[in-house]
């Protein structure tokens, strides 16, 4: 107790008379991502105890491209957000989705899923609806493919941090163990048709399977119960300091957007913003919609990169990647969407063909 | 131990339960969050409450999943976290109460002035929800005060400014609004203006921005305070500065009003 309070001094001294504003920015972000923290690691816990390891090799094509290309769509059936896709996706590398192909889905589903493709929809009613949604959509799936194929040639100690590698090979022991397991069973049941077979007198054909049932669904939930903690840390680091740096950003807006004056810069200040605020991915494009003055470029780079990376995601990750690869990680999605958005605003005979097949409604 | 710790982290989403119903049965959760994400909220807040206490009272069940995880194994499922439980509940626990303790459920003075500072127009916000309205429309759906004056609020006056159809309906037009007052910090080169000014939310309070709007005064300013919440009425006009249409009341009344009822904004400040 006598530490929380020297912890709260401290913070006060460093947010000045800007308690009350950390306290209901912390709050919002919380009340609003808490939900969807608890849906992911709860998905998380029922995959980790219930998805058989073999499911994936059985799920996804075999050729590494072709898997990239459909884990990018992985959100139409699996739909998360931001927060909750990474629980999900610590638990699937650990039932052997590959990292390409979990680092695809993990960029992806908060941008391709049926929830936010409504939302963007909704949002953007009378501004260019089509094509903000197709280009939303297209470059969300591309920056995430793409870095799901870059990844097939960085080793996977590079990327991951050890608690999951180590996972990993835990699960690989386990299969291991597991294939073992089945065979002697076999070869056990084999010899017990021999004996059948024999008129040994004894019914040796009894049933050797156990009810898991039961106990499968408490650690199924512990499981998912310690992800929700391991998450929420990283969680209350991030939206601590999305709120003091949302608090910093208001009083210096003035200052910061004078230098928005170029469509790079402009493009710029968007993603920051983005990664400022830590707007969730289901609501982000009713709040990029609002910003009419602002170019359909800039608009993209605020939808695309705001789902991919922002200040409480840096920290969620963390739960996933290695430090260094993160830090490369965030310039390299950084630099990328907005090279693309730029690129993007000027592919204006696309955007005419949409706004035609909305009436000419511009 | 190890029953012990589960049982620390179930208190962890035992607090994030606490916290999501506490809230949703707050009268101010409007102040945090819009109102579609309310039921999330309620939702999450059970879930949480679920697993919490169901975690807590099996913490003590050793499970079977099937698989062989040998006796050496201890990456088996129940992996204990990246974090040490008692860390994990002081990081959680922490934001969390000195957010309890210091938050006034509302936007503060501060914060208010830098966010109503900007000089925005209506060309960089888009309004949606605001459906086309003539002079006709807006007799049969606005109500009016009784010397006249069309009771809109500021979000609509604001964004009719920079649409000429909407423009047209409104320029003259004697109309009443509430809203908050502050200086004028741009425009106002005779010292005859202040700006009116409320609060807009997209998601939560996190997003939150001042949608302004000018007001012009015969002959002095009015002498309300700062910050104070206001009836005006006047005649709605625009102007036009460097490809800017910012919309301007010419004051003909103005009075100082309590908080509107279910103001997001204000929080327990007034």
């Amino acid at each position: 107790m006598v530490v929380g309070a020297e912890v709260c001094a401290v913070m006060e001294f460093f947010l000045g008379n800007h308690q009350s504003d950390f306290a209901l920015n912390f709050l919002s972000l919380f009340l609003e991502g808490a939900p969807y923290i608890l849906l992911g690691t709860m998905i998380s816990g029922f995959i980790d105890v219930y998805m058989p390891s073999s499911l994936m090799d059985k799920l996804l094509p075999k050729n590494k491209f072709l898997a990239i290309f459909s884990c990018g769509l992985m959100g139409l059936i699996l739909p998360v957000c931001e927060c909750a896709v990474v629980p999900v996706i610590r638990r699937l590398l650990g039932k052997g989705l590959p990292i390409s192909c979990a680092f695809t889905y993990m960029l992806a589903a908060p941008i391709v899923n049926p929830i936010t493709i409504w939302s963007t929809w909704h949002a953007f009613s009378d501004q260019d609806q089509w094509w903000v949604v197709i280009s939303r959509i297209g470059m969300g799936y591309g920056v995430a493919v793409l870095v799901g194929i870059i990844l097939l040639a960085i080793p996977m100690e590079k990327v991951l941090r050890d608690s999951i590698l180590k996972t990993l090979r835990s699960r690989a022991d386990i299969e291991k163990k597991d294939k073992a397991k089945a065979e002697a069973k076999a070869k056990e049941e084999h010899e017990h048709h021999h004996h059948e077979e024999g008129c040994c007198g004894h019914d040796h054909n009894h049933d050797h399977s156990h009810d898991h049932g039961g106990s499968r669904v408490v650690l199924a939930i512990r499981s998912g119960v310690q992800d929700c903690v391991d998450v929420a840390v990283y969680f209350s680091i991030g939206v601590c300091l999305t709120a003091m740096f949302n608090i910093w950003y208001v009083l210096n807006q003035e200052v910061t957007t004078q230098y928005l004056n170029s469509v790079w810069l402009e493009t710029g200040g968007m993603m920051v913003l983005a990664f400022v605020l830590s707007v969730c991915s289901t609501s982000d494009a009713f709040m990029a919609a609002t910003l009419r003055g602002v170019g359909i470029g800039s608009k993209m780079a605020f939808m695309v990169l705001g789902p991919m990376m922002d200040v409480k995601l840096l920290f969620l990750y963390q739960t996933v990647m290695r430090k260094k690869f993160l830090f490369y990680f965030a310039i390299g999605l950084f630099v990328l969407i907005g090279i693309l958005s730029v690129s993007w605003q000027e592919f204006e005979p696309f955007r005419g063909f949409f706004s035609s097949l909305e009436g000419g409604k511009r | 131990m190890k029953v012990f710790e589960r049982r620390v982290m179930s208190v962890v989403v035992l607090m994030i339960a606490a916290l999501l119903l506490y809230f949703y049965q707050h009268e101010k959760l409007s102040g945090y969050l819009k109102e579609k994400f309310h039921i999330y909220v309620l939702i999450g807040g059970l879930a949480a409450l679920v697993v919490a206490v169901f975690s807590f009272l099996t913490a003590g069940v050793e499970g079977d999943c099937g698989h062989d995880h040998g006796d050496e194994d201890e990456e088996d499922h129940d992996h204990g976290g990246d974090m040490n439980p008692f860390v994990a509940l002081i990081i959680v626990a922490l934001p969390m109460f000195c957010s309890l303790s210091w938050t006034t459920h509302g936007v503060s003075e501060a914060r208010q002035n830098a966010l109503s500072e900007k000089d925005v127009s209506s060309a960089d916000f888009s309004f949606n929800d605001l459906p086309p309205f003539t002079l006709e429309t807006l007799e049969k759906s606005t109500s009016k005060a009784p010397d006249g004056a069309f009771m809109l609020n500021i979000f609509e006056l604001f964004f009719t400014a920079g649409d000429t159809v909407q423009e047209k309906v409104v320029n003259g037009l004697y109309v009443e609004t509430e809203a908050k007052l502050r200086n004028e910090p741009n425009r106002n080169e005779n010292g005859d203006r202040m700006r009116l000014f409320r609060l807009m939310m997209t998601c939560c309070a996190a997003d939150a921005q001042a949608v302004p709007m000018t007001i012009e005064f015969e002959d002095e300013t009015s002498d309300i305070g700062h910050n104070s919440w206001v009836r005006v009425a006047g005649i709605m006009s625009y102007e036009r500065q460097d490809g800017v249409v910012y919309p301007l009341l010419k004051v003909k009344r103005i009075e100082q009003i309590p908080v509107p009822e279910g103001e997001w904004s204000e929080g327990l400040m007034k």
